[in-house]
């Protein structure tokens, strides 16, 4: 059996038992110094799942850095505490087990996690292994027969040569301090991993013998939802499906089987529930669909000294890009996990701004070039949007950004508006103002209007002047060079503004600029 | 003559700086509704035709076009009707701003003459709507006009935005009038206090007679700083025109509205 699934390079080859065996976690690089504990790298693991109905043993297997290999051993020391399974040679269906260095036990060592309560733990007959399980190592499971049941690695390890270790460098998000590399999917064939806050033993919607999994299938006709539950346990069940308050339908979920059915899309702010008699699931929508152009690149600054690029959520709900990932050529960046909220922007940069940003994400954003370039924006495997420019298409391109203000529209040269937009033309300066409806509450995101103004030069003065759709001056602003005005709808004598919409009027250095808000209470 | 034409280039000097704040035709009634419009102008009270009048406009604001993606506009439809010293009439306008508010007002007037005195009464109930929430909001006003033979002058006042839940009451006292088909056409003036900017201003506007049936308006306005300019046409039964007014930092805004009227 030979199951090949996907650019990142994991497969999975060998027996059907073999084939049970999904490396869920790893955690390579955790925190701290390896000379802090004797013997090193001791907070490293591996973790294993047995997605099969089978039985299937561990002890007995290796497990293979590409630079050395060992056998797995049951874990022999107590470790009571965690209320984990110790001394256990096998995983039973549905189990997760955790392989630890073997000097995880010492009494050196505080023994920082908290293991699932019903995962098992193993160790590596090796106690040098982990040290060479290192930020760029992939794995293996093996078995005597040097068969794989098991692999993460950049490709498949056929291709590599005799004497080349197989790595795995993650595309899809390097671990951080308090991170480790999840794999996306379980029960479906994606094999890519990122990096999510470490979970040894845990699997996410996973409890009561029952393993669920929410996904966005792209059908020809409509966009769904796919539901997968495996069920572990002998019991049968019977799942129902709730849209905010309606039913939708129901899932029979066999005693030791598997369930799957595709619900349509709740293409907006609809709360998707599934609920089953031991487990029940809240699915925020976003984080398996975005709304098509709804969504888009809005704002690249290439040649602004930072490389950032700036996403515009045109829709009327948050969007969770915490699964989105940029494309440029061969290279692969994930985009750090959040949302970005209806009408919203978010930054992503490859270091901090000057200028007060909300929603701005610090990331590994590759170089983007300053003649021409392209790259694209993806979730999961769907593409969000994709640009590219050419330094002759714009006449007189300095060190603006260029902008667009929907996913079809013309790009234009602008001043940098990070978190906001600007209009065409060459004003030599760009505002900021958002949220586009804000609601002086005191008790909310919402709850004053920000104003952003960007100049190119600080002895700019000028004035913003916020005005009804009456054209009558509720609130005037004096400021100098670049500047945030914050205001919490009330006029210049401390009374509050009625609701409706307002046109902020900024002016400075000989450029004028009208944007938009409206006032909501 | 010479007086004359010097007086009418004062004046027209006068309205150049400022214009009119109501909407080209009859001096009907939706326009008082209009956003960026002031209200006293076609209250019932201040309407002189008899029988009935319906009427249909729309102002697009500061160089929003209607068509654009991100709008400001409003459109309105109203109706009149008058019969004896009795007056009613109602309509609806319907606001839109930046795809991101939108506010449908319902106004109910009601109206009395006693031979040369009228007093009319505007309630407004409204809905605004937002992405996510709906919520709705009162407005009302009360005029007092006393007619003479080529005038009319007129007082009264309003309250706006009544919501019970905030703090966003702002009330509008008015005073003014109207001096119609004298030696140099009509004019107006209507001075406003609004009390939550605690702010006075002054509308000033004239019409022009080009001919039977073609007219020119134009004023100014005060605070906000404003200047109309307008064109109507008009016979017995029905009357067309446009406006554009420009706000001294938003720029041209545009209305254009069309009335009919039978007994």
């Amino acid at each position: 059996m030979h199951i090949f699934t996907g650019p990142a390079g994991v497969f999975l080859m060998g027996s059907i038992l073999g084939a049970q065996i999904v490396i869920t976690e790893i955690e390579r690089n955790p925190a701290g110094y390896a000379n802090e504990i004797p013997g090193g790298n001791s907070n490293k693991y591996i973790e294993i799942s047995n997605t099969g109905f089978d039985t299937v043993e561990i002890v007995g297997l290796s497990v293979s850095n590409n630079v050395q290999s060992s056998y797995i051993t049951a874990l022999r020391d107590s470790l009571d505490e965690f209320c984990a399974h110790t001394d256990q040679s096998f995983l039973a269906p549905g189990q997760i087990g955790i392989l630890l260095d073997p000097n995880y036990t010492d009494e050196a060592n505080d023994r920082p996690y908290q293991f699932g309560s019903d995962c098992v733990l193993f160790s590596t007959h090796t106690r040098t292994f982990f040290s060479d399980f290192t930020r760029s190592s992939g794995v293996a499971l093996q078995n005597d027969a040097d068969s794989m049941y098991a692999v993460v690695a950049d490709q498949d390890p056929d291709r590599y040569d005799g004497n080349e270790r197989f790595s795995f460098t993650a595309h899809w998000g390097n671990e951080g301090k308090t991170g480790s590399l999840h794999r996306l999917f379980i029960l479906r064939d994606s094999s890519r991993y990122r990096e999510q806050d470490r979970s040894p033993g845990k699997l996410p919607d996973y409890s009561q013998g029952m393993l669920r999994e929410y996904r966005y299938e792209d059908r020809t006709q409509e966009a769904a939802v796919a539901v997968y539950i495996r069920n572990y346990s002998r019991r049968a069940d019977t799942a129902a499906v709730w849209e905010n308050d309606s039913s939708i339908g129901t899932i029979k979920i066999p005693a030791s089987g598997e369930a799957h059915r595709i619900f349509h899309l709740p293409k907006n702010e609809s709360e998707f529930t599934v609920c089953g008699a031991y487990f029940c699931d809240s699915l925020d929508i976003s984080s398996i669909w975005f709304p098509a152009e709804k969504v888009f690149i809005s704002e690249i600054s290439p040649r602004g000294g930072v490389n950032w690029f700036e996403l515009w959520n045109t829709s009327t709900m948050a969007i969770d890009h915490s699964l989105w990932t940029v494309h440029k050529g061969q290279d692969t960046v994930s985009l750090p996990r959040g949302k970005i909220p209806a009408g919203g922007f978010a930054v992503f940069s490859e270091d901090s701004l000057s200028l007060q940003v909300e929603n701005l994400y610090i990331t590994d954003l590759f170089n983007l070039g300053h003649y021409g370039d392209s790259f694209s924006v993806e979730h999961t495997n769907i593409p969000v949007d994709a640009v590219s420019w050419e330094h002759g298409d714009f006449d007189d391109w300095d060190e603006e950004s260029l902008h667009r203000r929907s996913s079809d529209g013309q790009w234009y040269i602008g001043p940098p508006s990070p978190g906001g937009y600007v209009h065409s033309g060459r004003d030599s300066i760009g505002v900021v103002v958002r949220p586009e409806i804000f609601i002086p509450d005191g008790s909310q995101d919402r709850d004053s209007l920000v104003i952003d103004i960007m100049q190119p030069t600080s002895l700019n003065e000028g004035t913003c002047i916020i005005y009804t759709a009456r054209g009558e001056e509720v609130r005037r602003f004096s400021f100098q060079g670049t500047a945030r005005i914050t205001w919490d709808g009330k006029n210049r004598f401390g009374r509050d503004v009625p609701r409706g919409p307002l046109i902020i009027y900024t002016q400075a250095g000989g450029s004028l600029r009208k944007n938009e808000a409206v006032l909501w209470r | 003559m010479a007086v004359k034409a010097a007086v009418l280039l004062v004046l027209i000097s006068i309205c150049l700086l400022t214009g009119s704040p109501i909407l080209p035709g009859f001096a009907g009634m939706s326009g008082g509704t209009g956003i960026g419009l002031q209200s006293t102008h076609m209250h019932p009270a201040l309407i002189t035709c008899d029988g009935s009048m319906i009427e249909a406009g729309v102002v697009t604001l500061y160089g929003y076009g209607g068509l654009s993606d991100r709008p400001l506009r409003t459109n309105s439809l109203g109706y009149y009707h008058s019969r004896g010293n009795f007056k009613i009439g109602g309509g609806v306008e319907h606001l839109e701003a930046f795809g991101l508010y939108q506010k449908s007002t319902f106004s109910l007037h009601l109206g009395r003459s006693f031979k040369k005195n009228s007093i009319s009464a505007r309630y407004a109930p409204a809905r605004e709507k937002v992405d996510f929430e709906i919520t709705r909001v009162h407005s009302g006003s009360i005029l007092y006009a006393r007619r003479f033979p080529r005038s009319v002058l007129f007082a009264g006042g309003g309250i706006e935005a009544y919501n019970r839940n905030t703090e966003c009451r702002s009330f509008r006292v008015q005073i003014g009038g109207r001096f119609e088909d004298n030696y140099l056409g009509s004019q107006g003036v209507i001075i406003q206090y609004n009390e939550s900017l605690r702010q006075f201003s002054m509308d000033i506007f004239e019409e022009f007679s080009l001919g039977k049936y073609m007219n020119i308006l134009c004023g100014i306005r005060s605070h906000p700083s404003f200047l109309f300019l307008g064109l109507t046409f008009r016979n017995t039964s029905q009357a067309a025109g446009f406006m554009s007014f420009l706000h001294k930092d938003l720029g041209w805004s545009r209305a254009a509205a069309c009335q009919y009227r039978w007994k």
